[in-house]
């Protein structure tokens, strides 16, 4: 499958901050590629540039063959854009909205007429579509504002959080909706998000993104495959490279390692810096990556009574992308 | 030809949104014609009463209002000639002498006003009348309306200020007493022009120029150039709400959407700018035809010069609400960055309606007034009709107007941040 999008090296700078710091990777057509992150990690900016929103400080990328910063008219007609925010006009009806937003793409007449009514079909909204947005409910928004990124048939659809703030069952019905637009119609998907459920569910491939850059990139499958089995974090009173080595060899066990111990965080406002506060670190701790958990709990908890070391935490997590972020990062993907 | 089909399809798009903002159109439409009849009524009335324009109409005043507002409004209506006002404290016995016929009416200024005003909560002056006064105690909801109609733009104004000064940061250090006190003085400056109108009532000027001039030909003069001074002043009332539309889509972010489109970045302006371009031409002809229908305002021998001078302003109007945006960093401060700009220009131009027109004085008024787009549109609208001017006649008007309008315009394309 030849790629519909291949970015390279793209960077945003704003005076001293890079926002974006030199991303790459490529969506072939008719894929639904995933860029998750936390808040601020740089995925709206990424494709700010991408559709031609702002412009790249460097870098380049081509849009089914089309250099974007050569060809960006070619390109717009290819791309759509469904923004992070709720970019309607509140006052105006849902077909309103929809007929400018096909207007500034060139369309008119009746083939205008019937993009519209394809697109309330598409998301469920041709009953109401003649009500002001501001009568809407979130989910029904949302839904228009998706539908809004449709009107002039995109290639390539950019959806920038399109869940943020919806009730699950609208959720589902735009799931539903993008899953529909990619099998049936063959479009390709570039999908944001910072829950990881959402992307493990709708994307073939996922670059993880933080900070400005991509930290991993591949199937959410192989991706989960790092963790193998999944993560166990034990707290112990004492650890040394000797215990880690006889951990690592266990059963069921693919690696285990010393947590680094968490920086301490700054007083609040008004403490008193000479207090005594609850130290900071404990207990070291040692997360082990297993290639599978169950076996790996039983063996290392066997072999730290054997040892006669107690154990003073135990913690098991699921191998999920979220654990993989935490693995990669140190962070948690929400807060 | 493309350019000019996204051009006009965001200009349908802004149509649409003004059709909907009902409380807009009324600010932009309605209250131009009612104050323009209002003004316009009440001075052929009291010209119309011949021999003695002075007429005198007992009045009761009781002012129960603690505030500033009412102690103003109480204030002007004593300062009126037409009226001889006594004071009274209690609301009963002022009914009463009414009743008794001893007053033509009675005018009663609430205890909440002040508090009403300033917490924005519509409020009303109470006018009682003698039903066998009917005509005379007209005249003198009129002339209240009129006063009080003043000191809620007063309150209006105050209230705008007030907002920009605690969204800017500038403020952000200064103590309540000097809040209070740069409130005052830009308050000062707006009030020094509207007590000037009120000091001068139009009808009491013209009645001293009318030595040698016949009665009518003075009053339909200045109703011929009330309604420009009105139109004019109320054109500029859509600075603020083009201003803010346009960065209203930069905060939702259709802009975005708008920028992801292959529509050229400049069509998106010019759509804004034509709807609100339309809009004025809107008011102009809704408010000329009023005059004209129902005041017999002159219109001039060449409407070809009417059309240009009001295409020239519209050009001024919607160019100015493009720099308000590209400088104004929120909706909410556009909105009213606007609204003071159209106050403070209105009465730096002379388009409150006073006699003789502010563009015909010299002095520092005069100089002064000529910096402001309004004074050149009013210039241009009333040697057209009331002088019967022609086009060439008014080309230094329109000269100023445009080339005004096109330095806004390339100020605004060179600064606005799209995103
Ligand atoms: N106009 C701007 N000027 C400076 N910094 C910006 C600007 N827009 C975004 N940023 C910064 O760039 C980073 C990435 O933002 P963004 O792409 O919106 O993150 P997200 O992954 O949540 O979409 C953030 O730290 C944000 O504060
Ligand atoms: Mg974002």
């Amino acid at each position: 499958m030849p790629a519909i999008l291949e970015v390279e090296n793209l960077t945003k700078k704003y005076g001293d901050f890079e926002a974006v710091k030199g991303i790459s990777f490529s969506v072939e057509e008719g894929e639904v590629f995933g860029l998750l992150g936390p808040n601020g990690a740089g995925k709206t900016q990424t494709i700010s540039m991408l559709t031609g929103v702002i412009p790249p400080t460097s870098g380049s990328a081509r849009i089914a063959g089309h250099d974007i910063k050569s060809d960006m008219n070619e390109v717009k007609k290819i791309n759509g854009l469904v923004p992070q925010d709720l970019a309607l006009y509140p006052t105006l009806s849902a077909r309103a909205n929809l007929n400018f937003f096909g207007r500034i793409y060139g369309l008119g007449g009746n083939e205008l007429k019937e993009r519209v009514e394809d697109v309330l079909r598409i998301v469920a909204l041709t009953d109401r579509a003649d009500q002001k947005i501001d009568e809407y409910s979130g989910g029904m928004k949302r839904r228009v504002n998706i539908a809004a990124g449709l009107v002039h048939q995109p290639q390539l659809l950019f959806l920038d959080e399109p869940t943020v703030g919806v009730d699950p069952q609208s959720r589902n019905h735009i799931f539903e909706s993008v899953q529909r637009l990619n099998r049936e119609r063959g479009m390709s998907v570039v999908y944001t998000s910072h829950y990881m459920e959402e992307v493990e569910l709708l994307c073939n491939r996922v670059a993880i993104i933080d900070e400005g850059k991509i930290i991993a990139m591949d199937t959410v499958k192989n991706l989960i495959g790092i963790l193998g089995g999944g993560m166990i974090y034990i707290g112990l009173e004492e650890v040394d490279d000797a215990l880690l080595e006889q951990l690592t060899g266990l059963g069921g066990v693919k690696e285990a390692m010393l947590v680094p111990p968490p920086v301490a965080p700054p007083l609040a406002e008004g403490e008193d810096p000479e207090k005594e506060t609850e130290p900071v670190t404990s207990n070291p701790i040692v997360k082990i990556v297993a290639e599978n958990s169950q076996q790996a709990v039983v063996n290392v908890i066997s072999f730290l009574n054997d040892q006669d070391r107690p154990l003073t935490s135990l913690e098991i997590l699921e191998p999920n992308l979220e654990s993989v972020f935490l693995h990669l990062t140190g962070k948690k993907l929400r807060e | 030809m493309k350019s000019i089909y996204y051009t006009l399809s965001v200009t349908g798009k802004e149509i649409r949104i003004l059709l909907a903002d009902r409380g807009l159109l009324a600010v932009l439409l309605l209250l131009p014609i009612l104050l323009g009849s209002l003004f316009a009524g009440l001075n052929l009335m009291l010209a119309s009463d011949e021999g003695d324009p002075n007429i005198l109409l007992e009045v009761i005043l009781v002012n129960e209002d603690p505030g500033n507002f009412g102690g103003e409004v109480a204030k002007s209506i004593r300062s009126i000639d037409e009226l001889n006002v006594k004071q009274s404290s209690s609301v009963s016995s002022a009914e009463q002498r009414v009743a008794e016929g001893e007053v033509a009416a009675a005018i009663i200024i609430p205890a909440d006003f002040s508090e009403n005003i300033d917490s924005y909560t519509p409020t009303e002056i109470e006018v009682i009348i003698d039903p066998a006064q009917a005509e005379t105690a007209s005249i003198v909801t009129g002339i209240v309306n009129q006063v009080a109609g003043e000191v809620v733009i007063w309150g209006e104004i105050q209230y705008g200020i007030r907002t920009i000064m605690a969204e800017s940061d500038l403020l952000a250090e200064a103590s309540p007493e000097e809040l209070r006190g740069v409130e005052a003085q830009n308050l000062g400056v707006i009030m020094t022009q509207l007590n000037e109108l009120r000091r001068n009532p139009a009808i009491a000027v013209i009645s001293e120029n009318l030595e040698g001039i016949q009665v009518q030909t003075g009053i339909e003069l200045f109703i011929t150039f009330l309604f420009p001074a009105f139109t004019v002043m109320f054109i500029f009332f859509i600075v603020g709400a083009e201003s803010a539309s346009l960065l209203q889509e930069r905060e939702a972010g259709t802009l975005r959407r708008l920028l992801a489109a292959p529509l050229p970045r400049w069509t998106v302006i010019a759509g804004k700018m034509l709807a609100y371009g339309l809009l004025v031409c809107a008011q102009v002809a809704i408010l000329f035809t009023l005059g004209y229908v129902a005041f017999n305002i002159n219109l001039g021998r060449d409407p070809l010069a009417l059309v240009a001078i009001t295409l020239a302003v519209a050009f001024v109007a919607v160019s100015m609400g493009m720099i308000v945006a590209a400088f104004a960093r929120s909706a909410k401060q556009a909105d009213n960055v606007g609204m003071i700009l159209a106050f403070v220009f209105a009465g730096i131009g002379g388009a409150f309606p006073t006699w003789p027109p502010l563009f015909r004085s010299g002095g520092l008024i005069g100089i002064l007034s000529k910096f402001t787009p309004h004074a050149h549109a009013l210039e241009g609208y009333y040697s057209v009709m009331a002088e019967n001017a022609a086009l060439t006649n008014i080309l230094p008007q329109l000269g100023f107007l445009l080339l005004m309008g096109l330095v806004f315009f390339l100020i605004a394309v060179w600064r606005f941040k799209f995103e």
